[in-house]
C-alpha cells in the first residue's frame, strides 16, 4: 500500500467512522427537543437554547473527526 | 398540472440521457476539487508555477471577490433600504424586515434580556453567510473562472492517453467557445462561496468567541474566569472546569470547520452528482443544499448567541438557566 | 496549512471585513430596521387603543343621546301634565265662573221678579183699593151715606197696607 492510499484511507475512516456517533447523537438530541417543546410549548424558547448547545457539543465530535481527516488528507500530519 | 410536471421531468430525462451519450458530460479531470480557496492574482507577487498557490505577495482568492460583492450587497441593502424604509412597507423591504425579524424573534427566544448587546454581530453573521452560501448556489457561480496552463499535465504521461479514450465521443467540449480545455488546463472560477474558503470561516470565528469571551468578562469582571478555574468544589469540578475552557478555545475550530465542512462538502457532493450524470440527478441535492446553505447560516448565528448568552451568565446564580446550562456544558 | 488555504494576510483581512461589516450593518441596518418594527407596533397598538377609545366615545355618545332623550320625553310628559292641570284648573275656574254667573243671573232674576211683583202688587193694591173702595161705595153709596165710613176705609186701607 503507497503513502497516498493509506492517507486516502485513513481520511475517508476519520471522517466516516466519526461521523456514526455524532448522526445519532444529533438524531436524539432534535428528537428530545421536538418531543419536549410538543409536551411544553411554553418551554420553546429554553429548550431551543439547550438544544443547540447540545447540537454544538455533539457537532464538534464530528469536526474533529472532519479536521483530522482534512489533515490526513491533505498530508499535513 | 401534477402530470404536465411529471412530463416536463421525463422528457428532460431523456433529453439528458441523449446529450449524455452524445458527449456532453464531465470527465474526470474535469471534476478538480480544491478545499482551498484559488488565488485570481496576487496582490504585490506572482503566482507560482502550478497556478493554484502565490509564491510571494498577498493572494487575492476568488473567495475573496465573493466576500466583496457579497459585501457590496449588504451595503446596497443597507443603504437602499435601511436609510429609506417606509412605515408601509413595500417589495424589497418586506425582504429584509422578514429576515430580520425572524432572526430577531429567534435571537430573543434565546436570551430576552442581552439581545440588543449580541444582535448586530450575530446578525451580521447570519446574513453574511446566508446572502454567501445562497449566491454560491446560482449557476455559473463556482463553474465561470479563468483557464490557467496545467503544469503537471506536461509531466503526467497518463494525459495524453486519456484524452485519446475522450476523443470517441461525437462531441468535443473542449472545442466550445470560451470552454477551458481541463486536460491540458486548470479552470480558476471567479467566484466560491465565503464559508467555504477556512480564512473566512475562521475569521468569523475568530471574532464571534473573542466577542463571547468579551461580553463574559464584561458581565462578570474577572469573575468570569471562575467558571474555567473551580478550586473550591473537588478534583472532579476542577478537571470539569479545565475541559470547558479547552471547549471553549476549540469552539473556534468547531464553528469554523462546521459551516466549512457543510458549504464545501455541499459543493462537493453537487460537483459528484454533476460528473455522475449532469441532467436531474443534482436537483435533489441543490433542494437539500439549499436548505442547508439557510440551516448553517442560522446555527452559526444561534449558537453565537447561545454562548454568549451562557457566558453573560454567573457561575454562582442559581437559578435553572445557568445551572442546567453549566451541566450541559460540562457533558 | 497551504493546502487548506489558511493565509495569515487574508485570515486578517477577513476580519477587518467582518468588523467592519458588523458595524456598517448594526448601524444603518439593523437599528433603522429595528426602531422601524417598534414603531410599527406602537402604531398599531396606538390605533387599536384609539379604536378603543372612538368605540367607547360612541358608546357615551349613545347613552348621552338615550338620556337625553329620556330627559326630553319626560320633559314633555311634565309639560303636558302640566297643560293638563291648568287645563283641569281653568275648567273648574270657567265652571265656578259659570255657575257664579248663573247664580248670579238667577239672583238679579229673581230679585227683579221680587220687584216687578211688589211694584205690581203695590199697582195691584193700589186699584184694588180703588176697586173695592169704588165697589164699596157703590153697593153702599146708598145706604150708608158715607156716614161713619172713613173710619172703615182707613182702617182696611192700613190692612191692605199691612198684609203687602
Amino acid at each position: 500500500m503507497s503513502d497516498k492510499a493509506a492517507q486516502l484511507i485513513g481520511m475517508a475512516l476519520a471522517i466516516g467512522l466519526g461521523a456514526i456517533g455524532p448522526g445519532a447523537g444529533i438524531g436524539i438530541i432534535f428528537g428530545a427537543a421536538i418531543e419536549a417543546m410538543g409536551r411544553n410549548p411554553e418551554a420553546e424558547g429554553l429548550v431551543r437554547t439547550y438544544m443547540f448547545l447540545g447540537f454544538a457539543l455533539t457537532e464538534a465530535l464530528f469536526i474533529f473527526g472532519l479536521v483530522f481527516g482534512l489533515l490526513i488528507g491533505f498530508g499535513i500530519l | 398540472m401534477r402530470n404536465r410536471i411529471l412530463t416536463v421531468l421525463g422528457a428532460l430525462a431523456v433529453l439528458g440521457i441523449v446529450m449524455y451519450f452524445l458527449g456532453f458530460r464531465m470527465s474526470k479531470d474535469d471534476l478538480h476539487i480544491s478545499a482551498a480557496a484559488e488565488p485570481l492574482f496576487c496582490i504585490g507577487g506572482a503566482l507560482d508555477a502550478s497556478g493554484e498557490l502565490c509564491e510571494s505577495g498577498l493572494p487575492f482568492t476568488n473567495s475573496v471577490l465573493m466576500t466583496l460583492l457579497v459585501d457590496v450587497i449588504l451595503v446596497g441593502i443597507a443603504f437602499g433600504v435601511g436609510q429609506r424604509l417606509q412605515l408601509v412597507p413595500r417589495g424589497f423591504q418586506n425582504i429584509v424586515e422578514l429576515t430580520i425579524e425572524f432572526f430577531y424573534d429567534f435571537a430573543r427566544g434565546v436570551d430576552k434580556k442581552n439581545v440588543g448587546k449580541f444582535f448586530s454581530l450575530a446578525a451580521t453573521i447570519f446574513i453574511f453567510f446566508l446572502v454567501g452560501n445562497v449566491l454560491a448556489l446560482v449557476p455559473g457561480f463556482g463553474s465561470i473562472g479563468t483557464c490557467r496552463p496545467k503544469v503537471e499535465a506536461v509531466v503526467e504521461g497518463a494525459a495524453p492517453e486519456a484524452h485519446a479514450a475522450e476523443s470517441t465521443t461525437l462531441v468535443n467540449l473542449a472545442a466550445f467557445p470560451g470552454a477551458c480545455d481541463h486536460k491540458t488546463s486548470l479552470l480558476v472560477p471567479y467566484m466560491r462561496a465565503p464559508a467555504a474558503d477556512l480564512n473566512v470561516t475562521f475569521a468569523i470565528a475568530i471574532a464571534a468567541v473573542f466577542m463571547v469571551e468579551f461580553w463574559g468578562f464584561q458581565a462578570l469582571g474577572i469573575g468570569y474566569l471562575r467558571k474555567f478555574f473551580i478550586f473550591n468544589e473537588g478534583p472532579i469540578m476542577f478537571f470539569v472546569g479545565l475541559l470547558e475552557l479547552f471547549s471553549e478555545i476549540m469552539r473556534v475550530v468547531a464553528f469554523a470547520f462546521r459551516i466549512f465542512g457543510n458549504i464545501f462538502g455541499g459543493e462537493v457532493v453537487l460537483a459528484v452528482m454533476s460528473f455522475l450524470f449532469a441532467y436531474l440527478l443534482p436537483l435533489p441535492f441543490y433542494g437539500l443544499e439549499l436548505f442547508v446553505a439557510f440551516i448553517q447560516a442560522v446555527i452559526f448565528a444561534v449558537l453565537t448567541v447561545v454562548f454568549a448568552a451562557l457566558a453573560v451568565q454567573g457561575h454562582g446564580d442559581h437559578d435553572d438557566h445557568a445551572h442546567a446550562g453549566n451541566e450541559a456544558a460540562a457533558h | 496549512m497551504e493546502k487548506l488555504g489558511i493565509n495569515w494576510g487574508l485570515l486578517i483581512a477577513q476580519l477587518f471585513n467582518v468588523i467592519f461589516l458588523v458595524w456598517l450593518l448594526g448601524q444603518f441596518l439593523y437599528k433603522p430596521i429595528l426602531n422601524m418594527l417598534g414603531e410599527r407596533t406602537r402604531r398599531v397598538q396606538d390605533s387599536l387603543a384609539e379604536a378603543d377609545q372612538v368605540k367607547q366615545q360612541l358608546a357615551n355618545a349613545k347613552k348621552d343621546y338615550e338620556a337625553e332623550l329620556a330627559k326630553a320625553r319626560q320633559e314633555a310628559a311634565g309639560i303636558v301634565a302640566q297643560a293638563q292641570d291648568r287645563a283641569k284648573a281653568q275648567e273648574a275656574e270657567i265652571v265656578a265662573q259659570a255657575r257664579r254667573d248663573a247664580e248670579r243671573i238667577r239672583d238679579e232674576a229673581r230679585s227683579t221678579a221680587v220687584q216687578e211683583r211688589d211694584t205690581l202688587l203695590s199697582d195691584a193694591k193700589g186699584q184694588i183699593a180703588d176697586l173695592v173702595m169704588m165697589t164699596a161705595s157703590r153697593v153702599l153709596g146708598a145706604e150708608l151715606q158715607a156716614k161713619g165710613h172713613d173710619q172703615l176705609i182707613s182702617e182696611s186701607l192700613a190692612a191692605l197696607d199691612r198684609r203687602n
